[in-house]
């Protein structure tokens, strides 16, 4: 006979079985269309009570940071009212001189600058385990989302590249930032223009490698990185980073850079997810 | 169910905190403790191990599905870890603190044993690279270090609900 402590003990191993089956299964389907709409169930149930949490913390951090800059922000300002004048100077240069360039491209028979049709998406989350590193986004289908929309972000000035979008959702979009060791970006050295594939490091690595460059290329520290074009998914010429390391090995045809983003995604709040490309990129 | 609804509401707050960048800003190194881990081994602790399978399944299952990584993964680990925990708390019955900083510090390196494994299995060889950037010996540490807070919140509830 059974007894009860003897029973319940075999519960517990039943039900553990039964998990760890459950798990190793998932992981096995996992990039199997019946898991990803499981995920997919799933993440609509959690998502407003994912989105609420982390709204509620980021507000509260928000709150005591501003109290603390709101005496910086008074210097700023008075500084930037300055910048001001000095910038609305420099537009009416900036647009002269694109008439300009334009009237000469169009002259030399260049293609214009590309331009691209945007979404403004927010920074809602990212991913609670460190070893993976994508970000979770505001804007989903609702907004005409697709997977592997180019995502760029405007920080210091500078337009640069933040990933593509990997998993869309109703209401939010799931970002493979070009720091994931799983994100292959077809990318090249703006001035030389060898080209190379950029690739996510280690999870706690804030560089990537741009590997498969040319040997006979000369890199030095500093260089700038921009996206190929190859690959499809990227527009060309949008920033990536800057050189900070090479690695030429005695051996085989190519050499590695490691490669500082421009973007720092920790100070990540809105994105761009590019729609479209415009006519004139188009053609 | 008050017990429940209270693990629930911590769980849920370790995991939506992990998915801030308020969670980046603290880390050492790029490394941080791991708050989900942390709370499933506290709770499985105390809780037992059929309570800490299941703890260990939804938490991971969570995890898993809002990181968009491999699923099935965290929910694996945690599943075995919440049970360990549950199967080696109810064997123990004084110096749980001291205690908690043994366990969490050597469940650490179980759970990026078991992670490895699976992703090399499921993904391909070092992909999370635990061991080779050595980062898991500092994550060791910063999990030990909290361990005796973790458990502290969690033995306080469950002394104050069986009174």
């Amino acid at each position: 006979m059974i007894d009860k402590h003897e029973g319940y003990g075999r519960v517990k191993l039943i039900v553990l079985v039964i998990l760890l089956f459950i798990s190793f299964t998932m992981m096995g389907f996992s990039q199997k269309n019946v898991t990803l709409s499981f995920k997919s169930l799933i993440y609509a149930v959690i998502y407003p009570f994912h989105y609420a949490g982390v709204k509620s913390i980021t507000s509260v951090k928000e709150f005591i940071t501003s109290i603390k800059k709101n005496k910086e922000l008074k210097g700023e300002l008075k500084s930037a009212r300055e910048m001001l004048e000095v910038y609305e100077r420099k537009i009416d240069e900036y647009e002269k001189l694109k008439k300009e360039n334009e009237r000469l491209r169009s002259l030399l028979g260049i293609q214009s600058h590309i331009e691209y049709e945007t979404v403004v998406a927010e920074v809602i989350a990212k991913s609670p385990q460190d070893y993976y590193k994508t970000i979770i986004v505001n804007r989903g289908k609702n907004s005409g989302i697709q997977k592997y929309m180019p995502v760029i972000a405007y920080q210091d000035n500078k337009q640069c590249l933040v990933g593509k979008i990997i998993d869309v959702q109703r209401y939010s979009s799931r970002i493979q930032p070009i720091i994931d060791q799983s994100n292959y970006t077809g990318a090249m050295l703006k001035d030389s223009r060898y080209s190379g594939i950029l690739v996510g490091q280690s999870p706690i690595s804030p560089y990537c490698l741009l590997q498969y460059i040319d040997k006979s290329a000369e890199i030095s520290y500093g260089d700038e990185v921009i996206t190929s074009g190859m690959g499809g998914v990227y527009p060309k010429g949008i920033l990536i980073g800057t050189v900070v390391s090479v690695s030429k090995k005695r051996y085989g045809i190519f050499q590695e850079a490691f490669v500082k983003p421009t973007i720092d995604f920790g100070r990540l709040e809105d994105v761009y997810i590019i729609t479209k490309k415009t006519s004139k990129e188009e053609k | 169910m008050k017990r429940y609804a209270l693990y629930t509401i911590l769980l849920a707050f370790s995991i939506v905190f992990q998915s801030t960048f308020l969670y980046d800003s603290i880390k050492i190194n790029g490394i941080s403790a791991d708050f989900i881990f942390l709370m499933v081994m506290s709770i499985s602790f105390f809780l037992g191990p059929l309570e800490g399978e299941i703890i260990g399944f939804i938490s991971g299952l969570i995890a898993d599905i809002i990181s968009g990584g491999l699923l099935g993964l965290s929910s694996f680990t945690y599943t075995l870890l919440g049970y360990g925990a549950g199967y080696f708390g109810k064997r123990i019955y004084s110096n749980y603190y001291i205690i908690s900083i043994f366990v969490i510090f050597i469940s650490t390196f179980l759970k990026a044993i078991i992670m490895s494994i699976m992703g090399a299995v499921f993904i391909k060889p070092g992909y999370f690279g635990f061991f080779t950037d050595g980062r898991i010996f500092l994550e060791a540490i910063l999990n030990s270090v909290l361990a005796p807070l973790f458990f502290l919140i969690v033995s306080k509830i469950e002394e104050k609900l069986t009174g």
